[in-house]
């Protein structure tokens, strides 16, 4: 166990270090600077007003050096510090984790306890109506964007219905968190649903359940026992997977909704070429999603202790 | 550059909910204002604020919200059409035009209950200029004399700040200046030393605005409370202001039908949905902006450096069909460079016709006749990319082949500044000082200064020069105007139109002010209030 997590752990860094300089690269070769995006589409900046916030930025030093001052902050923890907010990363990433969080556990709630259960239902009443509807609303849910469904929920829970509030962060409380929770989360539900339905309906045929019925387990016994718990594994490599992209899938849903999180900063920040901050939460949003797959190559060994071996 | 404030203070304007404020009579009703309630506006600029400190930010967004928490020493007045005295009661001048004495009003506190002093302006100007600051407000002070030492850092104060007592200070310019049309921008407010020191003032910004900070949701909302010390007696009405930060038209549109917002503005496609609706159409509000929407043209590479086939694209383009068709006429045709808006502006003027049998002509004298391939360089937006897909087909009809880049607006910033671009769509900012904003087709101003097009003509730059220092108003008026038609006649961009800013206001939202509408008038959220009927008097 503590070996896989070494591995993992060293795998991890390795890909959070291709990652940073990948981003740094990228960033430093794309055309547009800080000082241009003050601009904007409408303004004129006084051209000796741009040309000495390049020098105090080091935008106009060589990208080695900037990369050289880039990492030697980061390995003391310095993240560098917004150009536009003229604040340190760290500080604005703190600021901002909260909401992303609150809304990315809330948004895989809401698809893990719609999905998981709907996936059983459809396996164990494989080709009938029911099974048919809940494809159907599984592939709906994959297909249909994310902005698009939040257009419609917000119409229908909002305007129509007057249940919740359109936008806005309410200091994270329930009625405000539900509409984007359930926009962020219908992919992965549906997502869930399909995968739930597909790994119940493989483990429904295995040698071990035809034992387990055989020898006169309770069907309640046979579905949580054994059934769930193999089917698991593979639910879970899912919910995993789902939860880890969400810092950084939140992107669209969050502008949408005025959600205060990493991914409207995101937005943000690369529309203003503020590169310390763009990195920042790059960075942020890699590391959560290596953690979170980490956590579930640790939690697979938990689940079935075979893993372990191979 | 004149031009960072005006355009920043018309992009807040054109759009700020506060807009309402200066707006009809039939809105403020016959009613007397009632005061308390909750204003639930909209930041409707983008997805977050830069910074809370007005003297750190460049975003319109940021200066929307900063109207409700600070004060300048001048304000933008819409029934004058032109900035008045804010924080002072009285101004006087110098023979030489040069010093401006200001006396300060005697009631103006800081929200920390601070009384505002001439120490604080001057500390306030000379913090702007200040280089480690990085103010963008660091234009509207290097007029100053002595001021451009501190920007150098070769100073630490402005020579020509003078405190005379403590409700007085002088300023003097090294050169002829207006102080009230470089003074009234949001980046120039006056903020109180000892807040400012503390660490947390870019998080919790203390000033003299109708509203003292509550809340700051970074990327979602921002509130304020009633300001009981504010010097306007009686105002602000609302016990409260709520902004919410979001620059998603949909979603603005949805809260605003819910009743979530009191006000919001309006997309093209919205417009026409609102005015076709009997209820809401009745509370719409037309704001003429005070930007030119243009195709600015490379005058340093050819064919654009010849006159005629700049023209030849301005008779060649149908600017009515493209207006009514694809941006559903929010938006009114340009026929200059100086918007209908600016005191400068010539309603008598006409637009280029559409005239391609007359392109066609000029091409053909240029030495074009057989048409050229351009590119334009765009961001993907409808005055943009669908801007240059409309006019195509115009410019194939006179030979020339369109091929449209599209890139986000940095990258076309920075090809425009460069002169590495040949054409390009922009939204420019135009007003309200109409010299600074023909300014940016004088010859010794740069490209990243404002002179995209690099256009150079010395009997230009000189009929600019000659207004700029003409003290008599309406003088001075036309011999801008002239400059304009004469801009209008060399053509260094396709004029397309001054875009239409559109409110729509909830019936429970009111305002005080009657007269012009402006859209630099705007941003006074102290004067709106609720009437019985708001939901915002019933709510946080």
């Amino acid at each position: 166990m503590a070996m896989l997590l070494i591995r993992r752990l060293m795998q991890s860094a390795v890909t959070l270090l291709a990652s940073i300089l990948l981003i740094f690269v990228l960033f430093s070769v794309i055309p547009g600077s800080f000082v241009n995006s003050l601009g904007g589409d409408k303004r004129n900046i006084d051209a000796e007003f741009k040309a000495r916030l390049q020098t105090e930025l080091h935008i106009d030093e060589p990208v080695p050096q900037r990369f050289v001052r880039y990492m030697s902050g980061l390995l003391r923890g310095d993240l560098g510090k917004s150009f536009a907010m003229r604040r340190p990363v760290a500080d604005i990433l703190t600021e901002r984790l909260p909401a992303s969080l609150r809304l990315a556990v809330a948004a895989t709630a809401f698809a893990m306890f719609l999905g998981v259960p709907l996936g059983f239902l459809a396996a164990a009443r494989q080709g009938s109506w029911l099974d048919a509807g809940t494809m159907m609303l599984a592939i709906s849910g994959l297909s249909i964007p994310a902005f698009w469904f939040g257009l419609l929920a917000m119409f229908l829970l909002s305007l129509e219905l007057r249940w919740l509030p359109t936008f806005g962060y309410g200091h994270g409380s329930f009625v405000n968190l539900v509409l984007p929770a359930m926009t962020l989360g219908v992919a992965p539900m549906a997502l869930i649903a399909r995968t739930t339905r597909a790994a119940v309906l493989q483990t429904m045929s295995a040698d071990y359940i035809r034992t387990a019925r055989s020898k006169g387990a309770s069907e309640a016994r046979v579905v949580t026992g054994h059934m769930a718990r193999n089917a698991f594994v593979l639910i879970l490599t899912t919910i995993g997977l789902q939860f880890g992209s969400m810092l950084g899938g939140s992107v669209i849903v969050e502008n949408l909704f005025s959600w205060p999180g990493i991914g409207a900063l995101l937005t943000q920040s690369v529309s203003q070429r503020d590169i310390p901050l763009v990195q920042g939460c790059v960075l942020l949003i890699i590391a959560f999603f290596l953690t979170i797959n980490t956590l579930v190559d640790m939690a697979y060994v938990i689940i079935d202790p075979r893993i372990r071996f191979r | 550059m004149k031009n960072i404030k005006f355009a920043l203070r018309c992009c807040v304007a054109s759009l700020s909910f506060s807009a309402m404020v200066a707006l009809t009579p039939r809105l403020a009703m016959a009613d007397e204002p009632i005061k308390g309630g909750v204003l639930h506006l909209v930041a409707p600029f983008g997805t977050a604020l830069t910074s809370l400190d007005p003297h750190k930010t460049y975003e319109s967004q940021d200066l929307v919200v900063s109207k409700a928490f600070h004060r300048s020493l001048y304000d933008w007045d819409s029934s004058s059409n032109k900035p008045v005295l804010e924080l002072a009661e009285s101004v006087s001048v110098s023979p030489d035009g040069k010093t401006f004495t200001y006396k300060l009003r005697d009631n103006v506190f800081f929200h920390n209950g601070r009384k505002m002093t001439a120490d604080d302006v001057i500390w306030s100007y000379t913090r702007i200029a200040d280089p480690a600051i990085q103010s963008p407000g660091v234009t509207n002070i290097e007029p100053i004399e002595g001021a451009s030492d501190v920007v150098a850092g070769k100073a630490k104060t402005i020579s020509g700040l003078k405190k005379i007592d403590d409700l007085t200070f002088s300023v003097t310019y090294a050169s002829f200046a207006d102080p009230a049309s470089l003074l009234f921008d949001g980046s120039t407010s006056i903020l109180p030393r000892e807040e400012v020191e503390k660490p947390d003032f870019a998080t919790h910004p203390v000033g003299l605005g109708p509203f003292v900070f509550v809340e700051h949701v970074e990327g979602s909302s921002i509130k304020g409370k009633r300001f009981d010390k504010y010097f306007k007696p009686g105002l602000p009405y609302a016990d409260a202001v709520n902004f919410i930060i979001t620059d998603d038209y949909s979603a603005m549109d949805v809260a605003f039908r819910a009743g979530e917002v009191d006000a919001t503005v309006l997309s093209e496609d919205a417009y026409v949905l609102y005015g076709a609706d009997a209820e809401l159409s009745k509370r719409l509000i037309e704001v003429p902006e005070l930007f030119t929407r243009h195709m600015g043209l490379n005058t340093e590479k050819p064919p654009f450096d010849n006159v005629k086939v700049r023209q030849a694209i301005n008779y060649a383009i149908d600017r009515d069909l493209v207006i009514s068709k694809l941006l559903k006429n929010k938006a009114f045709k340009a026929t200059g460079w100086l918007p209908p808006t600016s005191p400068a502006f010539d309603k008598n003027r006409a637009p280029y016709a559409y005239d391609p049998a007359k392109a066609k002509a000029l091409l053909a004298e240029a030495g074009f006749s057989n048409g050229f391939e351009m590119e334009i360089l765009v961001t993907d937006s409808t005055s943009g990319r669908g801007v240059v897909e409309a006019i195509t087909p115009f410019l194939k009809a006179v030979g020339i082949t369109v091929k449209m880049t599209i890139a986000d607006g940095t990258v076309v910033a920075e090809a425009r500044e460069k002169g590495t671009a040949m054409a390009w769509m922009r939204s420019a900012g135009t007003g309200p000082d109409p010299v600074s904003a023909l300014r940016c087709f004088d010859s010794r101003v740069s490209r990243p200064a404002c002179n995209t097009t690099a256009f150079k003509d010395p009997a230009f730059d000189a009929m600019l020069d000659q207004a700029a220092t003409t003290q008599d108003e309406p003088a001075r008026i036309e011999m801008l105007r002239k400059a304009d038609a004469y801009i209008q006649d060399k053509a260094p961009v396709w004029f397309h139109n001054y875009n239409k800013g559109i409110l729509a206001v909830q019936p429970w939202l009111h305002g005080v002010a009657a007269g012009n509408v402006t859209e630099t008038a705007i941003i006074e959220v102290d004067d709106m209030w609720l009437n019985a009927e708001a939901p915002g008097r019933n709510k946080e």
